[in-house]
C-alpha cells in the first residue's frame, strides 16, 4: 500500500514535467519574436532588445526552458503584459468564482445522478431504462454551450426565473450567490450526469446478479434496501475512477460557461487574455488548470486503491 | 439486429448532411452569403425555413454551408489524430523499451482537459482553419495513443502472434500484418468518437471567437454572432446548435453502435467523456 | 428499434421546446414609469453608480488619448479651462473669465479662485500654463493648436496669458475639444510624464470625482472628491454647476451588450454604454430601462494611403465605386432613425458646421465602374487586409459586408479583428493593414478631425498639402461665410483625394436604469448631478 502510495506520488514527476514542456512551448510555437508579440509592434528596438534580455530570449532554448522552470517551481509565474500584475495574483484573486461554480456543479452532479442511476436501476425493466440511455447518448451530443443559451433562454428569458449572467462572491449573501450561479452550474454539471450516471447504472446492474444480491433478496430484505445499501455502496467504488475525468471535464467546461455567463474566473480571464495576446497569463493559466487536473486524478486514484486494495498500479 | 437498424440510421443521417453540404450550391434557394438588409432578423417562414440572421442572410443556408467547414474540421482531425495516435501506440505497446517514455509524453498531453489544451495551442498559433486542425489533432491523438497501446498489449500475447516471430517475420511486418488487424475495430470505434469530439470542439473554439476567419460560417461562428440578438431572434441561435447535435448524435450512434458490433459481450464500461 | 424512437421523440419534444420559447419570448409593451429621468424627487446622497463599458481604455490619461472610453472615465476626473456646454459650445470651466486682445493674437485667461486638485494642491496658472505645453505636444489637437502658439506667459497665480503668431479663432474650441483633451493637471506631474501618458498615480485632476483605481480588463473606480469647487449655476454639458452624489462610479468591463441588458434588469448596472442598435426595440420594451441615444459621429473605411494599393488614387476611386452603402449601412445599424447616409465632414445637426456642398462623390456604387477603374489602377490582386476591432460588433458587420462587395469587383481580401487594445498596436504600423473600419466620435472644428489628421495612422498616413491650407485657412477666417466657403471646400477635397470612405453617421445607444434619477442626456455616461433612488 505505501510502496504504491509513493510510486504513484513519484510518477506525478515526469507528467508534471512533460505539461510544463508543453506550457512552455506556447510562447515559442507563436511566429514571430515573442519579445514583439509581448510589447505590440509600434516597440521602440531598444525595449524589445531589454525584453529580450530580461526574459532571456537570447540563450537557447534548453537554457531558457530550465531558467523558466525553476522559476515555475518557486511559484513565480511571472507578470501579465497587460495588467502589470503578478500572474499568481491574476490566479489568486480568479479563483474563487470559478472554484464556487466547480463546487456547486459538483454538488448538484452528485444530487441528480445519484438518485438517478438508482431510479433507473429500480426501475430497469421498465420503459425507463432505454429513455435514460437515449437521453445520456443526446447529453453527450450537446455543446454545453449551446444548452446554456438554450436555458437562458427558457429560464432567463421566457420565464425570467434566474439571471442570465453575472456573479456575486459568497460574502454577499448565500442567496444572491445561489440565485446567480444555480443555472451556470447546471448547464456545467447536466453534461457530466449523463456520464457519472450511466457509469453508476452499469456498475450498479453488473452487481444486481451477484450472488450476495441475491442471498440479501432471499432473506428477505426489500429491494429498495438492497439496492441502497450493498448494490449502490459497490457501484461506487468503480464510479471514483471517472472522478477524475469529471474534474477534467469541470474544468474545461468552466471556460466556456464562465465567458457565457459573465462569470470573472479564471476561465474567463484566460479566454481575455488569449485575445489580449497576454501569454505569461496564458501559460499561467494553462499550467495551473493541468496542476489541479493531475492532482484531482493522484487523489482519485490513492482513494480508489485504498477503496478497493484489490487494485494495483499497472 | 436492433444495433444494425441504428447504424444504419446514424450512417444515413451523415451521408444525407454530406451530401446536402456539398452540393448545397446547386440546390439551396438562397445563397448563403447573400444579404438582404431588408429583412434583418426575420422569423422562420415559408420563404426562409431557418429565418434570417443580422445581415438579412438565410440561416438555413448558412447552416446547411457551415456544415462543411465542421465536417471538414471533423473528418480531417479524425483521420491525423488516428494515424498518429495509432502509430504511436503501436509502437509503444509494442516496443517495451520505448514505451515509458511516450507514455509519459502521452500522460502529459492527457493531462490537459482536450479544449484547454486546443484552446492553448489555437492562441500560440494563431486562429485559422489549418491551425485549429493542428491544435485539434494534438488534442485528441493522446486518447487513441492509449486505446491503441493497451489493445495492442492484449494482442502481443496472443500465441500467434509468437508463432510469427519465430518463423522470422520483422517487427514491422509483425505490427502490420499480424497486430494492426487485430486492433482495427478500437480503432476505428475510437475515431468515430474523436470526429463527434472534434465538432464540439471546433464549435467551441469558434463561439469563444478563437476559431476561423469570422466570415467563414461554420457552427460555431454563427452561433457566436447569434449570441447578441439572443431575445429578439431567437432562431438564429437555436438552428446551428440543432446542425451540432444531429451530426454528433449521428456520430455518437454509431460510435455505440460499431462498439458493440465488433464486441457485442464487451460490457459498456467505458463512457464517452465529452469534450471538456 | 426502441431507442431511435425514443431518441427522435426526444429531438421532437426539444424542438417543440424551442418552439414554445421563440414564442414566448416577445413581451408586451409595458409603459414606463420615468422616459424623462427628470423628477422631483428629492436627492439622494451616497452609495454607487455601476456603469458597464465595452472595453477599457488603453490609457486613462484624457490628454494623451483620443479612446472615447477614455473620454466617458476622464471627464470625471478632469477638467479644461473650458468645456463643452449642452449645445456643444465652448464655454469656461476651470477659466473664470478671458480677454482677446484687439489684434486677435493675445488670450488672457484668470483662472477660478480656490481650486484644488485631487491630491490637495491650489491650482495655479503655473500648472495650467505647464498643462497646456505638454497638451501641445502630446495631444493630436494641440499639435495643431501648437502651429499658432508662440508662447504662454504666467501672469501672477491665477492669471496667464497665451501669444498667438496669428489670429486664431479655433482656440477654444481647441481648449474644449473632449478628446486628447486640454485639461489642467499639476504643473509636477505635467513636467514627469513630459510626452509618456500619465500612470495611475499621476491621474490628478479638479473634477468632481477623483480616480480611485483600475482593474485592466475588469473595472475601474473612481471615487467623490470631497473638496470639489464647482463653478455657479446650472450643469451644461461638462461645464456648469457640478455636484457627486454618489460616494463611487464603477466602470466595469462587459462585452457581451446582452448581459449588459440583462444585467441592467437585475440591478447589477446602472447604466450601459455601447449597445447595439439592433437592441433599441428589447431596451424598450423593457419597463426598467431608458434608451439614451445621441450623435455617435461616424463609421468609416480608412485606406493606408502610404503604401500600395491605396496609394494609387484610382484604387481608391474603385474602392468608392465598389462600397454599397446603403446596404452596408442598412444590413450593419437596421432601424434607419439611427443612421443616416450623408457625406459631409460634419454631421447634420452641427448646424454650424455642416456642409452639404460637393458631397457627390459619398455614393458612387457602380460595380461596373469599379471593375474598369481597378483594371486601370495599378491593383495586383494581391489581398488587402481590413482590420478591425471585434470589441465593436458593427465594425465587424461592416468588414464583412464590405468584403464581400469588394471581392464582387476583383479586389481580393482577408479579414483580421483584433481586441481594442491589441488592435491600436496595430493600427500604429503600415504594414499591418489596408483598411481599417472604425468610428470617430463627432468632433467639434474641422483641425479635430482625426480621421485626417495629416500623416499619421489614424488617417492611413493621409498627406495633403491642400488639406492644410484648408485648415489654416479656417484658422484665421473671420465671418460665417468665409467659414462656409472653407467647408465647403474641405468637402470637395475629401472627395478628390478620398483619404477615407465615409460609410453612415450613426447614433449610439446607451440604456439607463430607471433608478437612476435626474439624469441629464448628452453625449455618454456622466455621473453627477444624478443619484440612485433608493
Amino acid at each position: 500500500m505505501l510502496q504504491y502510495t509513493i510510486r504513484r506520488l513519484l510518477s506525478v514527476i515526469p507528467v508534471m514535467f512533460v505539461v510544463s514542456v508543453i506550457v512552455f512551448m506556447i510562447v515559442h510555437l507563436t511566429p514571430g519574436n515573442p519579445a514583439l508579440i509581448i510589447l505590440g509592434e509600434d516597440t521602440s528596438p531598444k525595449a524589445i532588445a531589454d525584453l529580450e534580455e530580461q526574459l532571456g530570449l537570447n540563450d537557447p532554448l534548453y537554457i531558457q526552458f530550465f531558467n523558466w522552470l525553476s522559476q515555475v517551481i518557486t511559484g513565480d509565474l511571472g507578470t501579465s503584459v497587460y495588467s502589470e500584475r503578478k500572474v499568481t495574483e491574476l490566479i489568486f484573486s480568479n479563483f474563487r468564482p470559478t472554484f464556487s461554480l466547480m463546487s456547486l456543479s459538483m454538488i448538484l452532479l452528485l444530487v441528480i445522478a445519484i438518485p438517478a442511476a438508482i431510479a433507473i436501476v429500480a426501475l430497469r425493466k421498465t420503459v425507463l431504462d432505454p429513455i435514460f440511455t437515449s437521453v445520456s447518448l443526446l447529453g453527450v451530443s450537446i455543446p454545453d454551450f449551446w444548452l446554456a443559451i438554450l436555458l437562458v433562454l427558457g429560464f432567463g428569458v421566457a420565464l425570467p426565473v434566474f439571471p442570465v449572467a453575472g456573479y456575486v462572491p459568497l460574502t454577499e449573501g448565500m442567496g444572491a450567490w445561489l440565485y446567480h450561479l444555480l443555472l451556470p452550474a447546471f448547464v456545467l454539471a447536466i453534461v457530466e450526469v449523463g456520464i457519472i450516471a450511466r457509469m453508476l447504472r452499469d456498475s450498479m446492474l453488473e452487481s444486481v446478479n451477484q450472488d450476495y444480491t441475491k442471498t440479501a433478496l432471499a432473506k428477505g430484505i426489500k429491494e429498495r434496501e438492497v439496492l441502497v445499501r450493498h448494490v449502490f455502496a459497490n457501484a461506487l467504488i468503480p464510479t471514483t475512477t471517472v472522478l477524475g475525468a469529471t474534474v477534467a471535464g469541470l474544468l474545461g467546461g468552466t471556460v466556456i460557461i464562465e465567458t457565457l455567463f459573465t462569470i470573472p474566473g479564471i476561465g474567463q480571464l484566460l479566454i481575455d487574455s488569449i485575445h489580449r495576446r497576454d501569454y505569461p497569463v496564458v501559460q499561467g493559466v494553462v499550467l495551473f488548470i493541468a496542476a489541479i487536473y493531475v492532482l484531482v486524478n493522484l487523489l482519485v486514484d490513492l482513494l480508489y486503491t485504498f477503496l478497493d486494495p484489490r487494485i494495483r498500479y499497472d | 439486429m436492433f444495433q444494425k437498424k441504428t447504424n444504419v440510421l446514424a450512417l444515413c443521417i451523415l451521408s444525407l448532411i454530406v451530401l446536402a453540404t456539398i452540393t448545397a450550391q446547386w440546390w439551396l434557394p438562397f445563397s448563403p452569403t447573400n444579404i438582404d438588409p431588408e429583412k434583418r432578423l426575420t422569423a422562420p417562414s415559408f420563404d426562409h425555413w431557418f429565418g434570417t440572421d443580422d445581415f438579412g442572410r438565410d440561416v438555413f443556408a448558412r447552416t446547411v454551408v457551415a456544415a462543411q467547414v465542421s465536417l471538414a474540421v471533423g473528418g480531417i482531425v479524425a483521420l491525423f489524430a488516428t494515424v498518429i495516435g495509432t502509430t504511436i501506440g503501436l509502437v509503444s505497446g509494442y516496443f517495451r523499451k520505448v514505451d515509458f517514455i511516450l507514455m509519459r509524453v502521452i500522460d502529459g498531453f492527457l493531462a490537459f482537459p482536450a479544449l484547454l489544451l486546443a484552446l492553448a495551442l489555437v492562441a500560440a498559433l494563431g486562429g485559422s482553419l489549418i491551425n485549429i486542425i493542428i491544435a485539434l489533432t494534438l488534442a485528441f491523438f493522446p486518447v487513441m495513443a492509449r486505446v491503441v497501446r493497451s489493445a495492442t498489449l492484449q494482442v502481443k500475447n496472443e500465441s500467434y502472434i509468437e508463432a510469427a516471430r519465430t518463423t522470422g517475420a520483422s517487427h514491422f511486418v509483425v505490427i502490420t500484418r499480424y497486430i494492426f488487424p487485430n486492433i482495427l475495430s478500437p480503432v476505428i470505434v475510437q475515431s468515430t468518437f474523436i470526429f463527434a469530439k472534434a465538432i464540439l470542439a471546433e464549435a467551441a473554439l469558434s463561439f469563444l471567437g478563437v476559431g476561423v476567419d469570422p466570415s467563414t460560417p461554420t457552427w460555431g461562428s454563427m452561433l457566436q454572432e447569434a449570441q447578441i440578438y439572443l431575445t429578439i431572434a431567437p432562431w438564429y441561435s437555436i438552428f446551428p446548435g440543432l446542425g451540432i447535435v444531429i451530426t454528433v448524435l449521428a456520430l455518437n450512434l454509431l460510435g455505440d453502435g460499431l462498439r458493440d458490433a465488433f464486441d457485442p459481450h464487451q460490457v459498456k464500461r467505458k463512457p464517452r467523456t465529452k469534450v471538456a | 428499434m426502441k431507442k431511435i424512437t425514443l431518441l427522435l421523440i426526444g429531438l421532437i419534444a426539444l424542438i417543440g421546446l424551442i418552439g414554445l420559447i421563440g414564442c414566448s419570448s416577445d413581451e408586451g409593451g409595458a409603459t414606463k414609469a420615468d422616459s424623462s429621468g427628470n423628477d422631483s424627487a428629492e436627492p439622494v446622497e451616497g452609495g454607487k453608480m455601476n456603469v458597464a463599458i465595452s472595453a477599457d481604455p488603453n490609457t486613462l490619461d484624457w490628454m494623451y488619448t483620443g479612446e472615447s472610453a477614455a473620454r466617458k472615465i476622464g471627464w470625471h476626473i478632469f477638467e479644461g479651462l473650458f468645456a463643452l456646454n449642452q449645445d456643444y459650445e465652448a464655454k469656461p470651466l476651470l477659466a473664470d473669465s478671458y480677454e482677446v486682445s484687439e489684434d486677435g493674437k493675445t488670450y488672457t485667461i484668470d483662472l477660478r479662485e480656490g481650486l484644488t486638485f485631487h491630491n490637495g494642491e491650489e491650482v495655479t496658472s503655473k500648472d495650467a500654463v505647464a498643462s497646456l505645453e505638454r497638451w501641445l505636444k502630446v495631444s493630436s489637437i494641440g499639435e495643431i493648436t501648437n502651429q499658432h502658439v508662440e508662447s504662454l506667459e504666467v501672469v501672477d497665480e491665477l492669471q496667464f496669458k497665451i501669444h498667438l503668431n496669428k489670429a486664431y479663432t479655433s482656440l477654444l474650441s481647441d481648449l474644449s475639444a473632449p478628446k486628447h483633451a486640454a485639461v489642467i493637471i499639476p504643473a509636477s506631474i505635467a513636467e514627469e510624464a513630459g510626452e509618456q501618458p500619465l500612470s495611475r498615480d499621476e491621474l490628478i485632476g479638479t473634477g468632481p470625482f477623483e480616480f480611485d483605481s483600475w482593474k485592466r480588463g475588469n473595472e475601474v473606480v473612481i471615487k467623490k472628491f470631497e473638496n470639489y469647487a464647482s463653478r455657479e449655476g446650472e450643469m451644461s454639458g461638462l461645464t456648469g454647476g457640478k455636484k457627486a452624489y454618489f460616494d463611487s462610479v464603477h466602470f466595469k468591463v462587459v462585452k457581451d451588450p446582452q448581459v449588459i441588458l440583462n444585467g441592467m434588469k437585475t440591478g447589477l448596472y446602472d447604466y450601459g454604454s455601447d449597445i447595439p442598435l439592433d437592441l433599441y426595440e428589447v431596451v424598450e420594451a423593457a419597463p426598467d430601462l431608458v434608451a439614451e441615444t445621441s450623435n455617435n459621429g461616424y463609421t468609416i473605411l480608412t485606406t493606408d494611403k502610404s503604401e500600395a494599393p491605396f496609394d494609387d488614387n484610382k484604387v481608391r476611386q474603385a474602392l468608392n465605386a465598389a462600397l454599397n452603402k446603403e446596404e452596408i449601412a442598412k444590413a450593419t445599424y437596421g432601424n434607419e432613425d439611427f443612421y443616416g447616409l450623408d457625406g459631409a465632414l460634419f454631421t447634420p445637426n452641427q448646424t454650424a458646421l455642416y456642409s452639404d456642398q460637393n458631397i457627390e462623390g459619398f455614393s458612387g456604387y457602380d460595380p461596373e465602374k469599379a471593375k474598369e477603374l481597378l483594371e486601370e489602377s495599378s491593383y495586383d490582386g494581391k489581398p488587402i487586409k481590413i482590420m478591425f476591432a471585434n470589441s465593436y460588433s458593427d465594425y465587424k458587420k461592416i468588414a464583412e459586408i464590405a468584403e464581400q462587395q469588394l471581392e464582387e469587383v476583383g479586389f481580393n481580401v482577408n479579414l483580421e479583428s483584433f481586441e481594442w487594445a491589441t488592435y491600436l498596436d496595430k493600427w500604429g504600423k503600415a504594414s499591418n493593414w489596408d483598411i481599417v473600419v472604425i468610428g470617430w466620435s463627432p468632433f467639434f472644428s474641422p483641425n479635430q478631425a482625426g480621421m485626417v489628421s495629416q500623416d499619421s495612422n489614424s488617417s492611413g498616413w493621409y498627406n495633403s498639402p491642400e488639406w492644410q491650407q484648408l485648415i489654416s485657412d479656417w484658422a484665421t477666417a473671420g465671418t460665417e461665410e468665409e467659414k462656409d466657403q472653407i467647408l465647403a471646400e474641405l468637402n470637395a477635397t475629401l472627395y478628390e483625394e478620398r483619404p477615407f470612405e465615409k460609410v453612415a453617421n450613426v447614433s449610439n445607444l446607451d440604456v439607463r436604469s430607471t433608478s437612476v434619477k435626474s439624469y441629464n442626456s448628452w453625449y455618454g455616461p456622466r455621473s453627477w448631478n444624478t443619484w440612485k433612488a433608493e
